[in-house]
């Protein structure tokens, strides 16, 4: 077990904190802001597990994962903000 | 036709900063640098660029999106130092567990719209401060460690950032 | 020599990992979102960049580090576009706090 998978490891760990803040936060904001930060958490797994396998295609799935994020988010924040009407 | 390539010529020159950023993105993700993927490259920033300059927007290409390469590196490297002086800063609040949050709102000299922009997403970048809302030059910012009733607001702007922008501005000014 | 390269490289990544982690406690630790926003999910951000420099450093120069540079321009442009998106959404829904000025 080298260097590499140790980080692998915590960062996994790191990223149940914020789906646990997914499940019981008290208003939607919160929700949202969990979610945010799980993604940040899958982006980085994704770069180090490229690095563990040595291979360069999982940063492009890191790269979609990243845009794919955004756009949820924005999606849902809009649709809070006008209540119903995208 | 002479005249149609001219204002092909004009539009390739006006934009080259944008055409440079876009091939390296090219190369990148080629993962090799041979004579033909440079070439198809440079090719491909000239149609996207040509083809967004001439049906997609309604003004001109670079007036909306100019920001020369100097500026950029500088801009960056100043903006990672910043993050990082405010997020050692805020290590304490987190710590003691106690926040004191406010919305102040302030005032910014520059005009230009994209800049404004940009400025806006620095301060909501360095920890701390988040922008609520953009009208004109006025934003509303959302600070921890907010200054007293007396002292100036413009304290939760990055002033240096700021400076680098309003240098920036005026030679966009003495161009156009 | 390499050997003292990926020693520099693995402490960046720890410093990285302790930012990442303060951030995931700050979220537990207050009990107001504006509070909450402002610290935790910034903070956060910090310890991104500095795994990814450390990565870099880690990797040496090759089209892969050129790609993690690619992947760390998408995350500073989008992300406070993100954030403000979620904040200006809970202050026109009226999410206030006590205090405004």
């Amino acid at each position: 077990m080298d260097f590499d998978s140790i980080v692998l490891a915590i960062i996994a760990g790191l990223s149940v904190f914020g789906l646990v803040r997914v499940l019981d936060g008290p208003t939607i904001w919160d929700r949202m802001l969990g979610f945010a930060l799980f993604s940040s958490k899958v982006i980085v797994a994704a770069v180090l597990i490229g690095i563990i396998i040595n291979r360069t295609y999982m940063i492009d799935v890191a790269i979609i994962y990243g845009v794919l994020g955004f756009i949820g988010t924005i999606m849902i924040a809009r649709f809070v903000e006008r209540k119903g009407d995208v | 036709m002479k005249t149609h390539m001219n204002e092909l010529w004009e539009d390739i020159v006006d934009n080259k900063e944008v055409i440079i950023l876009l091939s390296l993105v090219w190369l990148i993700l080629f993962e090799q640098f041979t004579i033909g993927v440079a070439l198809s490259g440079v090719l491909m920033s000239i149609l996207v660029v040509i083809f967004t300059d001439r049906f997609l927007l309604k003004g001109n290409y670079e007036h909306s999106y100019m920001i020369g390469l100097g500026t950029l590196a500088k801009y960056v490297f100043r903006l990672i130092i910043e993050i990082y002086l405010a997020g050692i800063d805020v290590i304490p609040n987190i710590i003691s567990g106690k926040a004191d949050v406010q919305i102040i709102t302030c005032q910014t000299k520059l005009t230009d719209e994209l800049l404004i922009d940009i400025l806006a997403n620095s301060i909501t970048l360095t920890p701390g401060t988040v922008t609520v809302e953009k009208k004109g030059s006025t934003l509303q910012v959302l600070a921890l460690n907010a200054p007293g009733v007396g002292d100036d607001p413009r304290v939760v702007i990055p002033l240096k950032l700021e400076d680098i922008l309003l240098r920036y501005e005026e030679t966009l000014d003495g161009k156009a | 020599m390499t050997q003292v390269v990926e020693w520099i490289a693995n402490l960046v990544i720890i410093i990285g990992l302790i930012f990442m982690a303060l951030g995931v406690f700050g979220i537990f630790r207050f009990k107001d979102y504006f509070s909450r926003i402002l610290v935790a999910a910034k903070v956060d951000t910090v310890g991104f960049i500095t795994i990814m420099f450390g990565l870099m450093i880690k990797h040496g120069f090759d089209f892969f580090s050129g790609k993690i540079i690619l992947v760390l321009a998408l995350y500073l442009i989008t992300n406070p576009i993100a954030t403000h998106a979620i904040t200006r959404s809970a202050h026109l829904s009226g999410y206030r706090i006590k205090k405004e000025r």
